[in-house]
C-alpha cells in the first residue's frame, strides 16, 4: 500500500509541476525551431535567440526534433500551429518535407521564416535569414588564408562535393579574390571530399605527395580543415604547411592548439539565432529589415530580394578558440 | 469494484488511468488540448506510428521481435516514392511498395521459422540490409516532387477526419477481430505461449510465422505511404526513429515481451499516451528533452505497477495453497 501511495504522489506530484508552468503574456510568441536540439550549433542560436526574445519582449519557444527526423520537426510545426504561435522561424531538416506543414501555417496566417537553411518553395515564408554572403565568405577565406601564407606559393582547395551551392561559391569567389590580389600563389588542386573526414584526409595526403611545394590547404567545408590539418600534423609539416577554413570552434579546437591549423573561418551560430527572432520581430511589427541596417548584438546585414544576409564572421584561433561554445 | 475487476485485467485499468491522467493534465495545461483541431492533428501524427506498433503486437504475441520495422517502412517508402516520381501512377506504385513489404516480411519469416535463427539477431540483420537497400535506391537523398494525387493517403479528410486516423481505427479493428476470433489469432497466442505444443497440437507453425511477420512488414508500408503522403517526400530513413517508441508501446500496452498474451487496443492506448506527451509538451512549450524523461518514466512507473500487481497476485494465490 505504502508504495501504491508512493506512486500516486509521484503522478500527483507531475500533474501540478506540469500545471504550473504559466508562461508571462508576452506581446508575441516566435517559434525558434532548428534542425535537431542538442547539438553545440543549435545550442548556441537557442541561448543567442532566447536572449533576443528578452531583449525585444517577446516569448521565444525553442524545440525541435531530438534526432535527424524529418517527420518528427514536421509534427512539432503542427504543434506550434494549434498551439497559436504567431511567427514560425525554421531551420527545415528536410528542404521538401517540411512544405506541407507550411502551407497550414501560411494558411493559419503565421507568419513563417527560414533559418540556416531554406526551403525549396521559397513562397511558403517570408523571408530567409541567410549566414553569410557568398562572396563576403570566399573573400575573407582567401584574406586570412593567404596572410598566413605569406601572399605567396602553391595551395589547394578542398570542397564538399562539386555540386555543393553554397561550397562552390564559397571556393569561387575565394580563388577570384586571390586571383585579383595575390599574383603569387597559384592553385594546384581543387578536390571534392563528399563531406567525408576520411576522404578529405586521403585527399590532403596524396596532394602533399603530389605537390612537394604545396604551401596551404583551404577547406571549404566544415570536415574538411580538421582531415587536412591531422594530415599535416602527421607529415610533421605543421606551419609549413597552412591549413584554414570553414569549421566549428569545437571541431578546430584540438588542430589549433597543436599547431597544425592556423585559423578557423565561420559565422556565429549564436548571432544567427538572434536574427532569426529580430526578424521574426520587425516582420511581426510590420516593420522591414533593410540593406546595410545595423542590427543590434549582430552587426550590419546585408538584403538580397527575401533574404537577409549577415556579414560579420568569426576569426577563431588559440587566443579565442575557448570563447566559443560550438 | 468488483463488476470491473471481472471485465477487465488490473493491468488494464492502471493503463486506462495512466491514460486518462494525462489527458487530464493536457486538459489543464493548455487550452487549446482539447479543441477538435488538436486531438485531430495527434491522431493525424500518431497513425503512422500506430499502425506500425500494431504489426510488431503480433510479432511480439508470437513471442518473436521486429527490429527491421523501422527500416522496412524506410525501404517502401523509398521504393514508392522512387515508383511516384518515376511517373508510375498511385495503384501500382503502392502496389509495388506492399510487394517489397511482403518480400521482407517474407525474408524475416524464413530467417526466424525455416533456419530459426532467434528473431533478435535475424531482425537485426534484416535491419541494416533494409536500410541499405533503401540507400543505395535513393543514393541518400530525399525523394521530393511526389505528385499531388498521392496526397490523398496522408493529407486528404474525410467528413473532415485525416484519412490516415479512420485508416488506424479501420485497421485496429481488422486485428483485434483477426486476433480474437479467427482459428489464426488463436494459433498466434499459441505459438507465443508454448512453441512446441504448439506444433504438437499439430499448428502449422511456419505457417502462422510466416503471417505473422508479413503482416507485420506490411502494416510498416502502409505507415511509410502515409508518411511519404503526409510529408510530399520519402526518405531512407523514414521510421527509423519510430521503432523503440513503438516496442516501448507495445510494452506499455500490457503485450508480454516473451509473448502469448496482449493484444492491439493496449498498444493503441500506449501510441496514444506516448502521443499526447509530446503534444502536450510542445503545446506548453517543453524542452524536447523533458518528452522523453516523461515518456521514459511513464514506461518505467507502469511496468514496475504492473510488476506489483504481480507478485502480489503470485503471494495471495500461494498463501491459498
Amino acid at each position: 500500500m505504502k508504495k501504491r501511495l508512493a506512486l500516486f504522489a509521484l503522478g500527483a506530484a507531475m500533474m501540478v509541476g506540469m500545471g504550473t508552468t504559466v508562461y508571462a503574456e508576452e506581446e508575441y510568441t516566435i517559434a525558434l525551431i532548428p534542425q535537431q536540439v542538442g547539438i553545440p550549433y543549435f545550442e548556441t542560436s537557442n541561448v543567442w535567440g532566447t536572449k533576443a526574445g528578452e531583449d525585444l519582449g517577446c516569448e521565444v519557444i525553442y524545440t525541435g526534433p531530438t534526432s535527424g527526423d524529418a517527420a518528427a520537426q514536421a509534427n512539432i510545426v503542427q504543434d506550434m500551429i494549434t498551439k497559436g504561435v504567431d511567427c514560425i522561424a525554421i531551420s527545415p531538416l528536410d528542404a521538401s518535407a517540411i512544405e506541407p506543414v507550411l502551407k497550414q501555417a501560411k494558411e493559419e496566417g503565421i507568419k513563417v521564416i527560414t533559418w540556416d537553411s531554406d526551403v525549396t518553395d521559397t513562397s511558403l515564408r517570408e523571408a530567409y535569414v541567410n549566414c553569410c554572403s557568398e562572396k563576403v565568405l570566399g573573400e575573407h577565406l582567401m584574406q586570412r588564408f593567404a596572410e598566413y601564407m605569406g601572399e605567396e606559393g602553391e595551395y589547394a582547395i578542398i570542397t564538399s562535393v562539386l555540386t555543393a551551392q553554397n561550397c562552390s561559391a564559397w571556393a569561387k569567389y575565394a580563388t577570384e579574390y586571390q586571383e585579383a590580389n595575390y599574383p603569387n600563389m597559384t592553385r594546384v588542386a581543387y578536390e571534392p571530399c563528399d563531406d567525408d573526414q576520411s576522404k578529405a584526409y586521403a585527399i590532403t595526403q596524396n596532394l602533399m605527395t603530389a605537390y612537394p611545394e604545396l604551401k596551404g590547404v583551404l577547406g571549404v567545408t566544415t570536415p574538411a580543415p580538421p582531415a587536412a590539418a591531422q594530415a599535416v600534423g602527421e607529415a610533421g609539416k605543421n606551419g609549413e604547411i597552412v591549413v584554414t577554413g570553414v569549421v566549428e570552434a569545437s571541431a578546430a579546437k584540438s588542430y589549433l592548439e597543436d599547431g597544425s591549423m592556423q585559423e578557423a573561418n565561420i559565422w556565429h551560430p549564436g548571432k544567427l539565432g538572434y536574427l532569426a527572432v529580430y526578424t521574426a520581430k520587425t516582420l511581426l511589427d510590420g516593420g522591414e529589415i533593410t540593406d546595410g541596417m545595423d542590427v543590434p548584438e549582430v552587426g550590419v546585414v546585408e538584403v538580397k530580394d527575401d533574404q537577409i544576409i549577415m556579414t560579420e564572421l568569426l576569426d577563431i584561433t588559440t587566443e579565442n578558440v575557448d570563447d566559443f561554445d560550438f | 469494484m468488483e463488476k470491473l475487476r471481472k471485465r477487465f485485467t488490473l493491468h488494464e485499468m492502471v493503463l486506462a488511468g495512466a491514460f486518462l491522467l494525462i489527458f487530464l493534465i493536457g486538459a489543464c495545461s493548455n487550452e487549446n488540448f482539447l479543441s477538435i483541431r488538436n486531438i485531430l492533428s495527434l491522431f493525424q501524427q500518431m497513425s503512422e506510428m500506430g499502425i506500425m506498433a500494431m504489426g510488431l503486437t503480433i510479432v511480439i504475441i508470437t513471442g518473436g521481435m521486429d527490429l527491421s520495422a523501422g527500416t522496412t517502412m524506410g525501404l517502401c517508402a523509398v521504393t514508392s516514392g522512387l515508383c511516384l516520381t518515376k511517373g508510375l501512377g498511385v495503384v501500382p506504385s503502392l502496389i509495388i511498395s506492399l510487394g517489397v513489404a511482403v518480400l521482407c516480411g517474407a525474408m524475416n519469416a524464413v530467417l526466424v521459422a525455416i533456419i530459426r535463427i532467434p528473431p533478435m539477431i535475424a531482425t537485426l540483420g534484416t535491419q541494416m540490409f533494409f536500410l541499405g537497400a533503401a540507400l543505395v535506391l535513393s543514393k541518400g537523398n530525399s525523394i521530393s516532387g511526389i505528385p499531388e494525387s498521392f496526397y490523398f493517403l496522408g493529407q486528404a479528410k474525410i467528413f473532415g477526419m485525416p484519412l490516415q486516423m479512420l485508416l488506424l481505427f479501420g485497421l485496429a479493428i481488422f486485428l483485434m477481430i483477426m486476433l480474437r476470433n479467427t482459428v489464426t489469432g488463436q494459433h498466434i497466442y499459441a505459438i507465443g505461449n508454448n512453441m512446441k505444443a504448439a506444433l504438437f497440437s499439430g499448428i502449422r507453425t511456419k505457417h502462422v510465422l510466416f503471417y505473422s511477420y508479413i503482416m507485420c512488414s506490411v502494416m510498416c508500408c502502409i505507415a511509410g505511404n502515409i508518411q511519404v503522403s503526409r510529408v510530399a517526400t520519402a526518405r531512407a530513413d523514414m521510421g527509423s526513429a519510430f521503432l523503440m517508441t513503438c516496442i516501448s508501446a507495445v510494452v506499455l500496452g500490457g503485450t508480454s515481451i516473451n509473448g502469448g498474451n496482449g493484444g492491439i487496443v493496449g498498444t493503441v492506448v500506449g501510441i496514444m499516451i506516448f502521443a499526447m506527451i509530446g503534444n502536450i509538451m510542445n503545446l506548453v512549450g517543453i524542452s524536447s528533452f523533458w518528452q522523453q524523461l516523461a515518456t521514459g518514466s511513464i514506461l518505467v512507473l507502469v511496468v514496475v505497477f504492473n510488476r506489483m500487481i504481480e507478485m502480489q497476485k503470485y503471494k495471495v494465490k500461494s498463501r491459498k495453497v
